[in-house]
């Protein structure tokens, strides 16, 4: 379902936007953005991913720019950064920017993200694109800032199906 | 000075509720990255308070809540959830948290959160101030008894003239 892919990531990339603009003060270049359905998408340097599960079944993935990760590291560090700790740093906010954002955005999934369950974000090392067959769709966003690009998607089964039953706990 | 340990399996959460505490005033003693670090922590150093994540692979800071409150009855800990998590801090509660913060964590939501766990720390501060107020103003009345005493000799010096 084309519609489930679109709702969702809308959601995310509407969450992101406030998070980077409102509470982080990133200057962005725009507020608006489009949903895109590539065949392929090429990764920037820093990538998290996150498994979507419980009622939906899909991945999140959301690839930064290095010099905006710098940024939104800077932004939501406590104090100054070592420049040794500066990689790990950025590897842990790129996640937990987009386990943020995620969890923030779940209640506004279909059936309100009912029985939505997400794990623990990881990093994608060395990756460089992420390619869809026939069974699949990707669905992706772009947030333009003043300093890099931010890329959203979800990787998903081509019939996107929201299940009503709970998961099992 | 409280002794905690900070358990989140992010590390920049770590890092800067660390530094956060570490400015607060209190010592923190370990961090741990899941709830069977956070349970090994705990046996080892018996802090006073712990800071919790809920989302954590291995164990989650619900489950490793229960099993802390089983070694001790008595252990303080704070849950750190996002928005959306709601069901589960009512599950961490009953589980036998102490309190929540809501991220994003800012120094001020951490220093009222373990106020509330420990009313005594807001007392024991409140003390230091007025003690802190008291030898300032004391330090005040000396340089104005010196300043006088010297305006004195100067006038003594006049005099001798």
């Amino acid at each position: 379902m084309k519609e489930s892919n679109e709702h969702i990531l809308s959601s995310i990339t509407e969450r992101t936007i406030t998070l980077l603009a409102d509470e982080m003060q990133i200057e962005l270049l725009s507020r608006e953005f489009k949903l895109h359905f590539p065949n392929k998408i090429e990764l920037h340097p820093y990538t998290a991913m996150i498994g979507i599960g419980g009622t939906l079944s899909l991945m999140f993935t959301m690839s930064f720019e290095s010099n905006i990760l710098s940024d939104l590291t800077k932004a939501f560090a406590y104090g100054d950064i070592a420049a040794d700790e500066m990689k790990a740093m950025k590897e842990s906010v790129a996640c937990e920017i987009a386990n943020t954002v995620l969890g923030n955005a779940i209640p506004n999934f279909p059936n309100k993200g009912s029985g939505v369950t997400i794990t623990p974000p990881v990093m994608v090392e060395c990756g460089k694109s992420i390619s869809k067959n026939s069974a699949t769709t990707i669905t992706t966003s772009i947030i333009n800032t003043k300093n890099g690009d931010i890329t959203l998607a979800t990787i998903s089964p081509e019939n996107l199906s929201i299940t009503s039953r709970r998961p099992q706990c | 000075m409280l002794s905690v340990v900070v358990v989140d399996d992010s590390l920049i959460l770590r890092r800067n509720i660390s530094k956060m505490l570490v400015d607060l005033g209190y010592k923190v003693v370990a961090e741990a990255r899941d709830g069977n670090e956070a349970i090994m922590c705990y046996n080892k150093y018996s802090p006073d308070l712990m800071t919790m994540d809920i989302t954590m692979p291995d164990m989650d800071g619900i489950t490793a809540v229960r099993e802390i409150k089983k070694i001790s009855h008595a252990a303080k800990i704070i849950m750190v959830t996002s928005h959306g998590q709601e069901d589960m801090v009512i599950g961490a509660i009953k589980a036998g948290a102490s309190g929540y913060i809501l991220k994003p964590i800012t120094t001020d939501k951490l220093d009222k959160a373990i106020e509330k766990v420990f009313p005594e720390i807001k007392m024991i501060r409140n003390e230091q101030l007025q003690a802190a107020k008291e030898a300032n103003l004391d330090a005040f009345v000396d340089i104005e008894t010196n300043e006088e005493l010297e305006s004195e000799d100067d006038d003594l010096k006049v005099d001798e003239d």
